[in-house]
C-alpha cells in the first residue's frame, strides 16, 4: 500500500504515515519496495515463530499433536481461544495431504469446524450465551450451523461424546475432528485432526478413538 | 496494510506531539521511539517472558520509560502478559501478522526477479528447485542464450547426487535426513551407474558445505556446467537452491563471478525469506 492510501484508510496525515513507515521499515517490521509502496516485513514470520513458541502453557498439548500426526497421519492442528475465536498456535501436515485452511496464525470461528465448536462447548455458560446471542452466524457452506439453537444442540453433543466433528461446514470438501484442551492458564483450545472429508468418514472410528486419547493425555 | 490498520493512532499521536513542536526534535523523538520500540521487541523476539525490569536492563533504559514502552506495545497488541509474575511476552497478534506476511510470501515470487537476474548477468539457464523425496523438482526456471539445457525442464526432476542445484539441495539437508538419504543411495549403487560412490558423495558435500556452492562440471550433460547454492527460509531451514546452467567455457570462463552471482541471488531470495544468517549462527 502507498502512503497516501494508508494516510485515507486511517484519516491520519500523510506526513504521519510517511514517518510511521519510514520508522517501522528502519526496525525491519515494513518493507519499502520499489515502487514506494509498503508491505510487511519477513521478520513478522520470526517473530510470529518466537509468540508461539512463548505460550509455554501448551508444551503438553504440542506433544500430544506430534503423537496424533504420526499416529494418523493427518494434519494436525493445536488452537486457541481468544477475542470470540480459535486462532491456530500450531499446525503439523498430513502426509497424504495438507488441510490448510487453518494455519499458525489464522483465525477459525467458533461456530464452523471442528476446532472451533468444540472449543465453543468448552466454554462456560455465560460466555457461550454471549456468544450465541450474536446468532444467525455467516454460513460458509450448506452444512454450517449459524443459528443458536442448531449450535446449543452442537454444544450438547460435543460435551456428552468429549468430541466434535465436522463434515464440510467450513470448507467443502474437508473434513476434522477435534477434542477440547486446555492451556496451564486454563484458556480452551482444541486439538484437532483434519483431512478430506471422505477420509475422516472412511477413518472415523480408529481416528475419534486416537484423538480421544491423545486429548486425555494432552490435559492430564 | 492489516498491520498498520490497528497500529498507530497512539504512535501517531506520540510522533506528532513527542519532542517539542520544531520538525527536527519531533523527527529525532520519532526515531528513538522505534529504537526502543524495537530493542524491547528484539528482546521478546529471542523467547520467554520478561519483567519490565529485566527489559530495562537489558535495552539499557529507565524501568520507567521500559513500561511505558510495553503499554504501548499491548495496546497494539504486540505484547501481552505473561504467565509469570510481571513477566511479558509477544502478543497472538504477532502471530495474525505473521500469517499475513506468510500468505504474501511465494518462494517463485521472490525468486522470480532474481532468477531473471542471474539469466541477464550470466546468459545462462537460470534454474528453481526444491527437494521432493530423493530427486530435486524443479518449479521455476528462466531459459538461457546460446545452449539450453535441457536436462531439466520445468516440472522435471534430478536426483539428489546429480547436478549443481540437486547437490546444494542434499549438502545442506539437515543431518539426520541427509544421511538417511545417502544410505537410501547406498542401497541403489549396483542399479544406478551415474551413483557416486559413498564416498565420493562425502567429499562432494563437504567441499560444498565449506564452499557454500555446489559447481557441477558435466556430470549430466557433456560440455554443460551448472553453480547452484542453497536457499533458507526464516527458520534457517533449507527451502530451495537455485542455479545456472550453460556450455562449460562459458559459465567457467570466470568462475568466481558466476559462483558470486549465484550465491548473491540465494542469499537475497534467502533474506526475502526472513532468513537471518547472523541471527541463526548460520544455516542449520
Amino acid at each position: 500500500m502507498s502512503a497516501a492510501h494508508v494516510a485515507n484508510a486511517l484519516d491520519i496525515p500523510r506526513s504521519t504515515i510517511v514517518r510511521l513507515i519510514d520508522g517501522l521499515a528502519d526496525i525491519d517490521l515494513l518493507t519499502i519496495q520499489g515502487n514506494g509502496t509498503a508491505d510487511l516485513s519477513a521478520r513478522w514470520l520470526a517473530l510470529a515463530d518466537a509468540a508461539s513458541v512463548a505460550r509455554s502453557e501448551w508444551g503438553q498439548a504440542r506433544q500430544a499433536m506430534r503423537d496424533l500426526a504420526e499416529s494418523t497421519s493427518c494434519t494436525v492442528t493445536l488452537s486457541v481461544y481468544h477475542d470470540g475465536a480459535v486462532v491456530c498456535l500450531d499446525w503439523l501436515p498430513g502426509l497424504a495431504s495438507e488441510v490448510l485452511h487453518l494455519m499458525p496464525g489464522r483465525t477459525s470461528p467458533l461456530h464452523a469446524g471442528a476446532e472451533g465448536r468444540v472449543v465453543l462447548g468448552s466454554l462456560p455458560e455465560s460466555e457461550l450465551g454471549k456468544i450465541l446471542a450474536k446468532a444467525p452466524f455467516e454460513g460458509f457452506t450448506p452444512r454450517t450451523m449459524i443459528t443458536a439453537e442448531e449450535l446449543l444442540g452442537d454444544v450438547a453433543r460435543s460435551r456428552r461424546q468429549g468430541y466434535t466433528m465436522s463434515l464440510e461446514d467450513a470448507w467443502v470438501g474437508v473434513g476434522a475432528i477435534a477434542v477440547p484442551v486446555w492451556g496451564a492458564d486454563g484458556n480452551p483450545g482444541s486439538i484437532a485432526l483434519s483431512s478430506t472429508s471422505d477420509e475422516i468418514l472412511g477413518h472415523a472410528q480408529e481416528w475419534t478413538e486416537a484423538i480421544l486419547e491423545v486429548g486425555e493425555r494432552a490435559t492430564t | 496494510m492489516i498491520g498498520l490498520s490497528s497500529v498507530n493512532h497512539n504512535v501517531a499521536a506520540h510522533l506528532d506531539s513527542d519532542g517539542g513542536t520544531e520538525i527536527e526534535e519531533r523527527e529525532s523523538g520519532g526515531v528513538e521511539l522505534f529504537r526502543k520500540a524495537n530493542a524491547v521487541l528484539e528482546q521478546l523476539q529471542g523467547g520467554g517472558e520478561w519483567t519490565a525490569q529485566q527489559l530495562a536492563e537489558s535495552v539499557g533504559e529507565p524501568v520507567s520509560s521500559t513500561y511505558r514502552m510495553i503499554a504501548s506495545l499491548r495496546d497494539l497488541g504486540l505484547v501481552e502478559k505473561g504467565l509469570t509474575r510481571g513477566g511479558f511476552r509477544l502478543g497472538l497478534y504477532v502471530m495474525t501478522l505473521g500469517a499475513v506476511c506468510d500468505d504474501r510470501i511465494s518462494l517463485r515470487n521472490v525468486a522470480t526477479p532474481w532468477l531473471d537476474w542471474l539469466r541477464s548477468e550470466t546468459s545462462a539457464t537460470s534454474f528453481l528447485m526444491v527437494r521432493r523425496g530423493y530427486n530435486a523438482v524443479c518449479i521455476d526456471r528462466v531459459s538461457g542464450m546460446g545452449v539450453r539445457s535441457l536436462a531439466l525442464k520445468l516440472g522435471g526432476a534430478l536426483p539428489l547426487y546429480s547436478g549443481a542445484g540437486p547437490r546444494a539441495l542434499l549438502a545442506f539437508l539437515p543431518d539426520a535426513e541427509r544421511r538417511e538419504v545417502l544410505a537410501t543411495f547406498e542401497t541403489r549403487l549396483n542399479e544406478d551407474p551415474e551413483l557416486p560412490s559413498p564416498r565420493q558423495l562425502e567429499h562432494l558435500i563437504d567441499r560444498i558445505r565449506e564452499a557454500g556452492v555446489s559447481i557441477s562440471d558435466e556430470d549430466v550433460t557433456p560440455g554443460v556446467a551448472a553453480v547452484g547454492a542453497p536457499v533458507f527460509n526464516h527458520r534457517g531451514e533449507l527451502e530451495a537452491a537455485v542455479s545456472v546452467s550453460t556450455v562449460r567455457a562459458r559459465l567457467l570462463g570466470d568462475r568466481e563471478a558466476t559462483v558470486s552471482r549465484v550465491l548473491t541471488a540465494a542469499s537475497e531470495i534467502s533474506r526475502a525469506l526472513g532468513y537471518q544468517p547472523s541471527a541463526m549462527g548460520g544455516a542449520k
